[in-house]
Order: C-alpha cells, then sequence, then structure tokens
C-alpha cells in the first residue's frame, strides 16, 4: 500500500508486520500495531506524512508525546487527509524508535506501522464520549 | 509554499479534475492560516491610522458616495463597539446632550453621566455604571470625542452631532457589498470555473469555506453575537444591536476560499483577480473583526487577542480566563459551549461569578444541585470531575483488577432544592420522584481510579454505565476489547 510523503509517495506495505508488540501504551496515547492491509486498505492515497514528530500534545500543559528514531531506523507520522484526526505512526528500520514525554517514562517502538489511539472519556451528564486532553 | 495546481490531475481541455496531496496540505495551511489570523491573530495594536486608506479606498471604488473619507470609530472589543453605536446615538438624538464643548467637557463633563445613565437605565430604574470600570468609560469617551474632533475640531457643536444622527440613519453597507461583489466575488469566481471542474470548486468550498464557516461564524461569532444582545436587551429595551458584519468574524470563509485559489496560482493579478481583492485581504488581514458602515462614518471593531476552544469539540471553552479576550481587557466567559456572560458587567468588567466558582473549584456539590438551570449542571459536573464527585457523592468501589485499576459506582440519587432556604439535600432515587425546578435526577456514573504505571500519577475518569469490571473500564477507554487490553504489555 502506498501513502504520501512530501511530493512521492511511499510504499508502508513492508512495515506490516506480525512480528513485535501489539500495543504501546503511553500516557493517554495507545499505539496499536497494523497486522495486516485489510486494516487501512481504504485509505490508500489518503495518508500524507505531517512533517512533524509529535504524536499528540497536551493543549493545557503544552508537552507533547515525542518520536524520535534510534541508529539509522526513520520514522514518519501520517495523516488522513480526509480525517486528520487519523494518525499512523511507521517506523522503519530495524533498530527501530521511542516514544518520550516530559511526564512519561520512555517506551520503544519495533519497527512497524503502528495506529495511533487516543484514549477517551465519558460524560455522563450527556452520555457522550469524549478525548481525553490533559 | 505555492503549488501550481496547472501541473495537477488534468483532464480534458487542461481543466484540472482532481486535487493532490499537495493541494490538500495546502487547503489545509490556507484554512489554518485564516483561522488562526481571527481567533489568535489580534495583537491590540493595530490603530485607525493602519486602516485608515484602505476603508477609504473602500468608499471611494463603490463611487456615488457621499464621501471617500469617512469618520473611522475604532473599537477594541465587540462590547464597546455596540455601546459605542448606542451611545453615539443617545448623545445624537437627544436633545439637552449636545452641547458646545471641548475634549476635556466631553470626557469630564457632569452631563456625561447622563449619556452613562440613559445607556444603564434599565426597567430596575437603577443606574449602575458607577459600577463599571471607569477606564472602560473614559476610552468609550475617548473613541467618540477623538474621532469627531479630528474632523470638526476642538470645539463641536452642535451641528456635528446632527450629522452623525443622520448618518447613523443611513447604511451603505450595501452599496459597498454589492461593489466588492462585482468586482471581486464574480470575476474570481469565473476565473476559477474556468480552470477547474465544479467538483474541484465543491471540495475547496466544503475544505475551507463551510469548515471556517463552522469554525468562525457559526462557533465563535454567533455566540459571541448572543452574549452582547442579551447584554443589551436585559438591560434596556431601547438599546440596540447593531452590525453590518463586513470582518473576518463573518467572511473568513469567502476570503480564505479564494485566497487558497491564488496561493494554488489559478487566480492572481494578471488573471481574474482585481486590485479590490487584494485591497480587501489586506484590510482583513491587518485585523478586523467586524465593521458597520455609514454615510460618514463606519465603527469597526478590531479582532480578539485570543479565542480558546475546546480542543476537540472546538466549543468555546476556558477555565483560565474569558474564551474571548479583547485588548481593552474584557471578554467573555464560556465553559464547555456554555455562555456565562449576559450582563454589562459579565461582558465589561470581573469575571462572572458563577463561572469563577465553576472555573476555580469554589462550586460545592449541593450548590451544583441547587442551580435552575440545567446546562450550568451540566458544565458544572463536568468540571468538579469524577476525582470529587466520588467522595462528594458516596460512591462505592465494585472492583479492583490485578494492575490496581479501580472501579466505583454512584448511585442514582435525586436532590432536592428547598424554595425558600436553596438547601439541597440528596436521597436515593426510588424512581417514584418527578424531576422539576426544585428536584433534579442525578443518574447512575462510573468512575474509574487508575495510576500512570511510569510516573504513578492518580487518574479519575468516568466511563459508560455498562461497564462492571476496572480493566473493561481501561479497555474502553482505549477502545480495545477487554481480550486486547490483556495482552497489553508495554504501558508507560
Amino acid at each position: 500500500m502506498q501513502v504520501i510523503e512530501g511530493n512521492g509517495r511511499k510504499n508502508v506495505t513492508n512495515l506490516i508486520k506480525n512480528k513485535g508488540e501489539e500495543f504501546v501504551r503511553h500516557g493517554d496515547v495507545l499505539l496499536v500495531r497494523v497486522h495486516n492491509t485489510e486494516e487501512i486498505k481504504d485509505k490508500a492515497g489518503k495518508l500524507v506524512a505531517t512533517g512533524t514528530n509529535i504524536v499528540q500534545k497536551g493543549e493545557l500543559t503544552g508537552h507533547a508525546h515525542r518520536l524520535s528514531s534510534r541508529g539509522s531506523a526513520q520514522t514518519e507520522i501520517f495523516a488522513n487527509i480526509e480525517n486528520p484526526d487519523e494518525r499512523f505512526v511507521a517506523v522503519m528500520g530495524e533498530e527501530g524508535a521511542m516514544l518520550t514525554h516530559e511526564e512519561h517514562k520512555q517506551v520503544n517502538l519495533d519497527e512497524g506501522l503502528y495506529k495511533v489511539v487516543i484514549e477517551r472519556e465519558f460524560d455522563p451528564t450527556t452520555e457522550l464520549t469524549q478525548r481525553v486532553y490533559d | 509554499m505555492t503549488t501550481n495546481l496547472a501541473t495537477s490531475s488534468k483532464g480534458r481541455n487542461g481543466m484540472i479534475t482532481e486535487l493532490t496531496p499537495a493541494d490538500y496540505e495546502l487547503m489545509h495551511q490556507t484554512k489554518e492560516y485564516w483561522v488562526d489570523r481571527a481567533l489568535i491573530g489580534g495583537s491590540g495594536n493595530l490603530t485607525v491610522e493602519d486602516i485608515r486608506d484602505d476603508i477609504n479606498w473602500l468608499y471611494k471604488t463603490v463611487g456615488d458616495m457621499k464621501t471617500d473619507k469617512p469618520n473611522i470609530f475604532f473599537f477594541k472589543s465587540y462590547a464597546t463597539y455596540q455601546l459605542g453605536f448606542n451611545l453615539l446615538k443617545i448623545i445624537s438624538e437627544d436633545e439637552t446632550l449636545k452641547f458646545n464643548t471641548n475634549r476635556k467637557n466631553f470626557l469630564e463633563h457632569p452631563s456625561m453621566d447622563r449619556v452613562w445613565d440613559l445607556l444603564w437605565f434599565g426597567k430596575e430604574g437603577k443606574s449602575i455604571h458607577e459600577s463599571l470600570d471607569s477606564n472602560i468609560k473614559r476610552e468609550l469617551q475617548e473613541v467618540i470625542w477623538e474621532t469627531i474632533a479630528r474632523s470638526a475640531g476642538d470645539g463641536v457643536g452642535m451641528g456635528v452631532w446632527d450629522v452623525i444622527r443622520q448618518n447613523l440613519n443611513k447604511s451603505v453597507t450595501d452599496m459597498v457589498w454589492m461593489n466588492l461583489w462585482k468586482k471581486v466575488a464574480i470575476p474570481g469566481a469565473q476565473e476559477i470555473l474556468s480552470r477547474v471542474t465544479e467538483n474541484v470548486w465543491n471540495d475547496v468550498l466544503q475544505q475551507i469555506a463551510d469548515y471556517i464557516g463552522n469554525s468562525i461564524n457559526v462557533g465563535v461569532n454567533s455566540q459571541l453575537q448572543d452574549s452582547i444582545k442579551k447584554m443589551l436587551s436585559k438591560k434596556s429595551e431601547h438599546l440596540l444591536f447593531v452590525d453590518h458584519f463586513i470582518g473576518a468574524g463573518n467572511w473568513s470563509g469567502w476570503i480564505a476560499f479564494y485566497d487558497f485559489f491564488v496561493r494554488a496560482g489559478i487566480i492572481g493579478k494578471d488573471n481574474g483577480l482585481p486590485e479590490e481583492w487584494v485591497t480587501f485581504r489586506r484590510l482583513l488581514d491587518k485585523g478586523i473583526w467586524t465593521m458597520s458602515l455609514y454615510d460618514d462614518c463606519v465603527l469597526v471593531c478590531t479582532l480578539p487577542t485570543r479565542v480558546r476552544r475546546d480542543e476537540v469539540t472546538k466549543q468555546l471553552h476556558s477555565l483560565q480566563g474569558p474564551a474571548i479576550e479583547w485588548s481593552d481587557g474584557t471578554g467573555q466567559y464560556f465553559i464547555h459551549g456554555l455562555n456565562f456572560s449576559e450582563s454589562f458587567i459579565d461582558n465589561l468588567g470581573s469575571p462572572p461569578e458563577l463561572w469563577d466558582r465553576i472555573a476555580n473549584g469554589k462550586i460545592t456539590w449541593d450548590e451544583i444541585f441547587g442551580l435552575r438551570n440545567i446546562e450550568q449542571r451540566r458544565v458544572a459536573v463536568r468540571v468538579y470531575g469524577p476525582k470529587r464527585i466520588l467522595q462528594d457523592a458516596k460512591a462505592v468501589l465494585i472492583d479492583t483488577s490485578g494492575r490496581g485499576n479501580k472501579l466505583y459506582k454512584i448511585t442514582p440519587q435525586i436532590a432536592t432544592r428547598d424554595p425558600k432556604t436553596g438547601k439541597v439535600t440528596f436521597k436515593a432515587d426510588d424512581r417514584r420522584q418527578n424531576t422539576d425546578e426544585n428536584h433534579t435526577r442525578i443518574p447512575e456514573m462510573r468512575a474509574m481510579h487508575y495510576r500512570d504505571p511510569s510516573t504513578d500519577r492518580e487518574y479519575y475518569s468516568f466511563v459508560p454505565t455498562n461497564i462492571n469490571k476496572a480493566d473493561d473500564g481501561m479497555s474502553w477507554k482505549f477502545q480495545l476489547t477487554p481480550a486486547q487490553y490483556n495482552r497489553l504489555k508495554v504501558e508507560a
């Protein structure tokens, strides 16, 4: 499957793996490994590189979950052009990457493609679900 | 960044038939620019001289106007913009107030107290102008004086006020708008539609114009107007709400729509984009929230210095200060989209008392259910938060997981308010009591108490009421099944 990065296109099919951690939680951010192309086939051609290394930023504190690569590996964060809140993290290279945050311990990420899920909470007065913000 | 859409996907006759990812990125940049410009771009440094030439140009291009150098009354907040209009009307229509005076008299003459009394005198028959910040009053008077004196000299006679009274009854906004439509909107649209297909036009319209319309016009401006209308109507039935809506508050979507095609190279100075667009864009970009245009004068309101919204819902919201803040220090207070600024003092003075009690954690559980307004109760509960509710509502622990997550239940209750004393009591809800203004049903709630594995910090959070196991609550929060949550090994 190809996503779009900058002026060209990038094939991320080889990042879709079944090995490595399935879920990685970092504070209010959960990364869910994409196991097969079926999971994202409706997003072909719609994911655009954001050009940032910030996975999620806290509105009130300004603190951020930042992605950085290890060694010669590369990382990229993609957003769905039709729904910019839907994002994916790509870690390209066996050395992997890490997530850091001012208030959480660092976690390591193996090579792969991950969907970003933000913790949600429930509003009992309206019975609505909203995203957590810190 | 400029993208030449001419190199994008093309169909027959060189028409652009679809947008590329680079075009979407440019659309994103364009709409973010105009939303940020309107909502966080006001510096408070804009002066009337910065916009005088452009406003004169606006009048000049229409042609057949009484003047192409109108007087500009320049206000730094929407509340003072509305008050300024009413002040001008009151003074110009009251024979006893149109005194021949100089600057000192206009700013300090005791007769001005009567003007403010006329403004504030509501059905209560009690003037409250003493409560208003004297700086706000003085600043308003100075704005009016400086503008009039600029054209009439230091001694302002009755004739000047007669002219103002006549001006305020003759709007020229329609003429200006028609001129812009004829010279800017139509030629620009024709040029764009000669280069892109209708589906591209509609895509940009939806992604930019509609998006900005929802963000600014609906999400901010209409609520700001409601707040000010309530302020005016509460005090006096003869105070008018007046706005001609020419500015970033209403027109950002339209400007941004055309701006995208300019940035993309579709229209420009040499193809379909008249000088009028360039000047109008510059005028709005300088920082005008709204304007009302009259025969010989313009009332201008500059941009707010900051608009604070809920990141996710985009509703007006702030617990730190006004959600809409202006450079003269005034503001409108909202919590999760609910307006707390309804009076003059709320809009022009200190933070509204109820906003302060909710935002700063001063409100108690009893007080929340003493509130008559259901929307106020809703936002108060939300801000009060699950941690305090667990303590005050006598929550019951129903499950603790091996990971240390805890799930609590708050049983349904009825809050009864004594109409005479205002005291609130609580009892279990047996579903036999009907709700009314003195009886409020507090629904069953579920709340999680959990710790961050890496910092050990404690968190509290509501989850749906069909959750009965603590780990199920956590799996719900991360949109996992319980089985998936069990497989979560890496947490920090």
